[in-house]
C-alpha cells in the first residue's frame, strides 16, 4: 500500500510540475485605425502602439509620429497592382491626414501601406469598400415616439462580395440634452455612475451588427427597414444613419464585443480580436452609409 | 475495430449455447423492500456454498439460471437491509419464481452497515459511481438538497462555479452527459438559471453515474451518463413527508392500491415573501420569480410476469423583471417528461423492458425594451420507443440487446420587433441498436464486449460504436479493470456557464458531422481493510468534430446552418483516486482528481500575428489541475448527526490581459472602444478554491404525527471569497481589475416531517 501511494504521489508531482502552457509576456504592437466611407473623402489614419494593461493609457504618449503612410487604390482586388496612391502627412500626435483629397470609390479595393523609417517595419492592410446605397422613397419628417406605425424606410439594393450585406444603424441626436431623453434611457442615465459620459455616448446610439436577411425585401431588391424604438434615445431632431460594413470592420466589432463577455464563452475566457492587418493590429475598414433626418415627437405633444 | 468486438460477442453466444442444453433448474424474481414494496436495484443473490449468484437489475429483477437439481440455501443481501436466507429444493427443469422482501435494518449506533457484494460490484464497475439518495439529503447544500451538487463531489466531476449545478465530467461540458429520468432524456435539468438541478430528492430512488467508458446499452453522448430512477411508491402503506426550507419547500406522498402503487412529489420555491419585503426598500426586484416541479408515478402490477408504470415529471421556472418603467424581462422555461414502461418476463432466462418516452423542453425569454420587443421560442420534442432484452442462458453470460428509436423535433424562432429574424424547425429520426454480453470467462476474468449502431436522419449519419470492458480479479480484494469505447453525439448545447436560462440545443445535419470520441479507462478497485475502499482510475478521451455555436457571430440570420458553428477538437486525461470508509459511526470519502482538459478551434487562441494558421490547444475554464473533496458523516448520538464536506481545487484557468489600446473613430458611435491584447487563452489561474460546509441534523417527533428532522447548515463556514472571474473597469486609468466573487458564508435551515 505504501509503495502504491508513494508511486501515485510521485506521479502527481511529476505531472503537475510540468507546465508546457506558460503565460506569455506582454508584447508591444502597432495599432492602426482608419475607416473609408464610400463617396466620402479619404479619412485620417491613427497610428499608435499598445501599452501594458496595467499602465496608464494616453493616446498621445502611445502615438507613432514618424511613419510614412500611403493609401493605395488597387486595380482589381487585394493582390492586384496599385492604380493610384495618396500620401499622408503628420497632422497631430498619432494622426495622419491625406495630402490631397480623393473621394472613396464604392466597390473598389484600397490598401493601407505604412512604413516606419526608424525600424524598416511595414504595416499593410486591404479593404473592399461596400457598394453605395441610398435610403429611397418617402421618410416622414416627424413621428410620435412609440407610435404604432414605426419609422420605416427603404434601402436601395446593395452588395458585398461573397456574403450578404451587414448593417449597423445609428441615431445621432442633434439636441442630446438629458431633458430630451426618451423614458427608458432617462431612467438608465438617472442610475448611471457616469451620467455625462453615458449621455455623450447615447447621442450617437447604434444598433450593433444586423444581417440583411432580417429585412423585408421588395421585388426590386430594395429592403424595407422598420427602425426599432429602442434605437431612439432622444426626442426631437435625430439623424438616422444606415451603414453597411466591410469584412475588416465586421471582424473587428464582432470579436471586440466578445472580449468583455456576453457570448457563449466562459467568463474570463478572452480571445484576441480578429485582425486583418499585416505587421500590426487595429482596423483599416470601410463602409457605405446614407442618412435621413427625423423629428421624434413626444407622445401627446 | 468493431469486428473484434463482434467476434467476442459471437464467441460468447456460442459458448452459452453449449451449456444451455443441460437439464438444469433456475430461480428468478423481484427483490423489494418489505416496508415499502420498492424494488431494490443491485441487490445481491447467491446460493450458499456455490459460486452461483446474481444481482437485481435496474427493475429489481434477478435470475440465477443453470442450477443443478438439489437443495440449497438462497441468501439475499442489500445495503441497509437484514440478510435473507431460505432453504430451497430444485428439481430438474424447475423454474422457481421467488419474489423476496428484504427487511430494513433499524438504525442503531453501533450497527455495522450491511452492504451487498453485488451492489459494491455495480458501484465498482469501471467508470461507475452511485450516489446514496440519503446522502443527497444529508449533505450541506445551498438552501436546497440537490442531486447534481452531490454528484459534483465525486472525483472526476467538477462544477463551473458556486452558482452552477452543471456537471463537467472528465473534461466534458454539461451537454456531453446524458441525463435520464426513468429512462427518459431530460434536456435542461436546472432551476434558477442553473443554480439547482430539477430533481426532487424526495422522489428519487437511485442515482447512477457512468463517468466514462460506459457500456453499449447507453449512447448518444460523448462523455457520460447520469441515470436517475424515481421511486415507485410505497406498496404497503400510505406514507409521505413535508419539508420546509428557506428557498423552497417540498412534499411527497405515496401509497398502495389494489394492483400496485403510486407516488407524487411536489416542490416549489417560496421566495415570494422575501421578494415582497425587498420590494419595499430596494429597487429592481423581480415581480415574479419562482420554480416548481412535480414528479408522479403509478404502477400497475398486471400479473407476476407483467408490470406497467406511468411516470411523469413537469418543472418550470418563471421570472418577470420590470427593471425600468419602460423595460421588462420575462423568462419561462422548463421540462416535461412522460414515460410509460412495460416490464415483461418471458421466462426465467429472458426478461424485457419496453418504454415509450416523451420529453419536452421549452424556453421562452422575452424582453421588451422601450417599446421594442424581443421574443424567443425554443422547443424540443423528443418522442421515442426503447426496448431492452436481457437474456441469461447460464451463470457465465448476461446478454443484453435493445433498440432506441425516436423522433426529435427542434424549433427555434427569434422575433425582434415583431419580425422573425431567425427561424428553424428541424425534425430528425434517430435509431440505435446495441448488443452486449457480460461474460464471466472464469472466476478471475470478466469480459463485456458490446457494439452499438446509431442512425441519425439529418445528414443520413450511421455510426458504429464498439465497446469493451475487461476485469481481472487477482484476489478477492483487488479488481483490475480496463475499458474502451467509441461514442458519438448528434446534438450540442448553446449555453453560458454563468447562466443556463437561455439554453438552446442544436443538432448535427448535412455539413455538420456528429461529434465523436474514444475513451480509454484503466482502473483498480481495492479493499485495503475491512469496510474501506480504495479505487484509482486513469482515463484518456478524445473529442473530434466538436460543433458549437460560433461565439463571434452577433447575428446568425441568413447564414447557412453549417456556418453558425465552429468545429473543433479536444482531449482530456487524468487520474481519480477515491478512498471511502463504508461502515460504522463515521462514514465518508476522500476523492482526489488530477485532470487535464484541452480544446482547439480554428482561429481561436491563435498567435496575434498569425491568426489564420496558429490555433492552439487551450485549457477550458473548468480545467482544474487538482481537485480534492472530503465528505464525512458522524453519528453523534441517536438523535444528532454531523455532516461536513470540504473542497479544495486549483484555481480555474482564465486569460490574463497583457496589453490594451483604444479605438476612437468608429463612425456610428461616440464610444471609445477599449481593446485588449492577450497571449495564450486561459494560461493563467485564479486563486485556489476552497470551501467548507457543515450540517447538523436532529431527529425527533412532530407531535404524534411522525418523525421529524431539523437540519442546520452553514455553507462556506470561514467565508472564503473564492474568485469566479475578473471584471475590468475602464472608467479607471489604468484599468481597475476587480475580482467577482462567489458565495460568502450562508446559513440554511430546513425542517422535515415524515408521516
Amino acid at each position: 500500500m505504501k509503495h502504491f501511494l508513494f508511486i501515485l504521489l510521485a506521479f502527481v508531482l511529476l505531472v503537475s510540475a510540468c507546465d508546457p502552457y506558460a503565460q506569455d509576456e506582454y508584447e508591444e504592437y502597432y495599432v492602426v485605425e482608419s475607416y473609408l466611407v464610400a463617396n466620402a473623402l479619404l479619412p485620417e489614419v491613427r497610428l499608435s502602439t499598445t501599452v501594458p494593461a496595467d499602465a496608464f493609457y494616453d493616446f498621445e504618449e502611445a502615438a507613432v509620429n514618424d511613419a510614412n503612410i500611403e493609401i493605395q487604390l488597387l486595380e482589381s482586388g487585394a493582390e492586384s497592382s496599385v492604380e493610384q496612391s495618396w500620401s499622408y502627412r503628420y497632422d497631430a500626435p498619432g494622426i495622419y491626414v491625406p495630402e490631397v483629397d480623393h473621394n472613396v470609390i464604392p466597390g473598389r479595393t484600397y490598401k493601407l501601406d505604412i512604413t516606419l523609417p526608424a525600424t524598416s517595419e511595414k504595416i499593410t492592410s486591404t479593404t473592399t469598400v461596400p457598394e453605395a446605397f441610398q435610403i429611397i422613397g418617402a421618410v416622414p419628417d416627424s413621428i410620435f415616439y412609440q407610435a404604432t406605425d414605426q419609422l420605416e424606410f427603404t434601402l436601395s439594393a446593395s452588395s458585398y462580395p461573397g456574403r450578404q450585406n451587414i448593417y449597423v444603424f445609428n441615431a445621432v441626436s442633434l439636441r442630446p440634452f438629458s431633458a430630451n431623453l426618451t423614458p427608458f434611457y432617462s431612467e438608465l442615465i438617472a442610475e448611471s455612475d457616469e451620467p455625462e459620459q453615458d449621455l455623450e455616448e447615447l447621442a450617437n446610439n447604434s444598433s450593433g451588427i444586423i444581417n440583411e436577411s432580417g429585412f423585408e425585401f421588395n421585388p426590386d431588391g430594395s429592403a424595407t427597414v422598420q427602425y426599432p424604438w429602442i434605437g431612439i434615445a432622444f426626442f426631437e431632431d435625430n439623424l438616422i444613419v444606415a451603414n453597411t460594413i466591410d469584412d475588416n470592420v465586421y471582424d473587428f466589432i464582432r470579436s471586440q464585443e466578445t472580449q468583455l463577455g456576453g457570448s457563449t464563452l466562459s467568463p474570463g475566457e478572452i480571445q484576441n480580436i480578429i485582425y486583418n492587418i499585416e505587421g500590426g493590429i487595429g482596423v483599416f475598414g470601410a463602409l457605405a452609409s446614407d442618412t435621413v433626418q427625423v423629428y421624434i415627437k413626444r407622445p401627446g405633444s | 475495430m468493431y469486428r473484434i468486438f463482434l467476434t467476442l460477442l459471437a464467441i460468447g453466444i456460442w459458448s452459452s449455447v453449449g451449456v444451455s442444453a443441460q437439464q438444469v433448474a433456475s430461480i428468478s424474481g423481484y427483490v423489494t423492500d418489505s416496508e415499502t414494496g420498492e424494488t431494490l436495484i443491485s441487490a445481491n443473490m447467491g446460493l450458499q456454498g456455490t459460486r452461483l449468484g446474481a444481482s437485481t437489475n435496474t427493475l429489481g429483477y434477478y435470475t440465477i439460471p443453470n442450477i443443478q437439481p438439489g437443495t440449497y440455501t438462497l441468501v439475499a443481501s442489500y445495503i441497509g437491509y437484514k440478510s435473507y436466507s431460505r432453504e430451497i429444493t430444485l428439481g430438474a427443469d424447475e423454474n422457481l419464481r421467488l419474489d423476496i422482501n428484504l427487511i430494513p435494518e433499524s438504525i442503531e449506533l453501533e450497527e455495522i452497515e450491511v452492504r451487498s457484494q453485488a451492489e459494491l460490484e455495480e458501484q465498482k464497475n469501471i467508470g461507475t459511481a452511485q450516489v446514496d439518495t440519503e446522502l443527497i439529503k444529508e449533505l450541506p447544500s445551498v438552501f436546497e438538497a440537490d442531486v447534481f451538487r452531490s454528484v459534483q463531489l465525486l472525483p472526476g466531476v467538477k462544477a463551473a462555479s458556486d452558482f452552477s449545478s452543471g456537471l463537467y465530467i472528465r473534461g466534458g461540458s454539461p451537454d456531453q452527459t446524458l441525463i435520464l429520468l426513468d429512462r427518459t432524456t431530460v434536456y435542461n435539468p436546472s432551476h434558477f438559471f442553473g443554480f439547482f438541478s430539477t430533481f426532487n430528492p424526495d422522489a428519487i430512488k437511485d442515482v447512477r453515474l457512468y463517468k466514462g467508458g460506459y457500456p453499449a446499452e447507453y449512447g448518444g453522448r460523448l462523455g457520460s451518463v447520469l441515470s436517475i430512477y424515481n421511486k415507485d411508491g410505497n406498496r404497503k402503506e400510505m406514507a409521505g413527508s413535508a419539508t420546509v426550507g428557506l428557498l423552497a419547500s417540498r412534499a411527497s406522498i405515496e401509497g398502495p392500491y389494489k394492483k400496485g402503487s403510486w407516488m407524487l412529489a411536489v416542490r416549489r420555491s417560496t421566495l415570494e415573501p422575501l421578494l415582497a419585503g425587498l420590494r419595499q426598500s430596494v429597487d429592481n426586484i423581480p415581480s415574479k420569480f419562482y420554480f416548481y416541479d412535480v414528479n408522479g408515478k403509478i404502477n400497475f402490477d398486471a400479473n407476476a410476469n407483467n408490470k406497467f408504470s406511468l411516470a411523469f415529471y413537469a418543472g418550470q421556472d418563471r421570472v418577470s423583471f420590470p427593471f425600468t418603467d419602460d423595460a421588462v424581462f420575462e423568462l419561462d422555461y422548463g421540462n416535461q417528461t412522460l414515460s410509460s414502461n412495460w416490464t415483461h418476463i418471458f421466462s426465467e432466462k429472458l426478461f424485457s423492458n419496453t418504454v415509450i418516452t416523451g420529453s419536452r423542453y421549452f424556453n421562452y425569454p422575452n424582453f421588451d425594451l422601450a417599446g421594442t420587443p424581443f421574443k424567443r421560442e425554443n422547443n424540443i420534442y423528443d418522442f421515442s420507443l426503447k426496448s431492452d432484452l436481457e437474456y441469461l442462458p447460464n451463470n457465465d453470460h448476461r446478454f443484453k440487446m435493445g433498440f432506441w428509436a425516436g423522433i426529435f423535433t427542434f424549433r427555434l424562432n427569434d422575433i425582434f420587433d415583431e419580425r422573425t429574424t431567425f427561424q428553424s424547425r428541424i425534425q430528425n429520426q434517430y435509431a440505435s441498436f446495441y448488443v452486449q454480453d457480460e461474460w464471466r470467462a472464469s472466476e478471475r476474468w470478466i469480459l463485456t464486449p458490446g457494439v452499438r449502431f446509431n442512425y441519425f436522419s439529418d445528414g443520413e449519419y450511421i455510426r458504429t460504436e464498439p465497446r469493451m470492458a475487461i476485469e481481472f480479479r487477482p484476489t478477492d480484494r483487488i479488481r483490475l479493470q480496463g475499458a474502451y469505447g467509441r461514442y458519438n453525439q448528434f446534438i450540442t448545447l448553446i449555453s453560458n456557464e454563468a447562466f443556463s436560462g437561455f439554453d438552446v440545443w442544436l443538432t448535427s445535419a448535412e455539413g455538420v458531422s456528429p461529434a465523436y470520441g474514444d475513451q480509454f479507462v484503466l482502473g483498480a478497485k481495492t479493499i485495503p481493510f475491512e469496510d474501506y475502499g480504495l479505487d484509482i482510475e486513469f482515463y484518456y478521451r478524445s473529442m473530434n468534430d466538436l460543433f458549437e455555436l460560433d461565439p463571434f457571430l452577433p447575428d446568425v440570420g441568413g447564414l447557412p446552418y453549417q456556418d453558425v458553428f465552429r468545429f473543433g477538437e479536444g482531449y482530456a486525461y487524468g487520474t481519480e483516486v477515491f478512498f471511502e470508509k463504508r461502515a460504522g459511526r463515521f462514514t465518508g470519502f476522500l476523492g482526489y482528481t488530477l485532470a487535464f482538459t484541452w480544446r482547439k478551434f480554428p482561429g481561436f487562441n491563435a498567435e496575434i500575428s498569425n491568426q489564420e494558421q496558429t490555433a492552439r490547444f487551450y485549457p477550458t475554464k473548468y480545467d482544474r489541475r487538482h481537485d480534492i473533496n472530503a465528505v464525512g458523516n458522524y453519528q453523534l448520538s441517536d438523535r444528532w448527526k454531523f455532516t461536513a464536506s470540504f473542497n479544495f481545487a486549483t484555481g480555474q484557468s482564465y486569460t490574463k490581459v497583457l496589453g490594451r489600446y483604444v479605438q476612437y473613430d468608429l463612425p456610428w458611435t461616440n464610444e471609445d472602444r477599449n481593446a485588449f491584447t492577450v497571449g495564450k487563452v486561459n494560461a493563467s489561474r485564479l486563486p485556489n478554491y476552497h470551501r467548507l460546509d457543515i450540517s447538523f441534523s436532529r431527529m425527533g417527533r412532530f407531535f404524534d404525527l411522525g418523525d421529524s428532522e431539523l437540519q442546520l447548515q452553514l455553507i462556506n463556514v470561514y467565508s472564503r471569497r473564492n474568485t469566479w472571474f475578473y471584471n475590468f473597469d475602464f472608467n479607471e486609468n489604468p484599468i481597475d481589475v476587480n475580482a467577482v466573487n462567489m458565495l460568502p458564508i450562508l446559513p440554511s435551515i430546513s425542517y422535515t416531517v415524515n408521516f
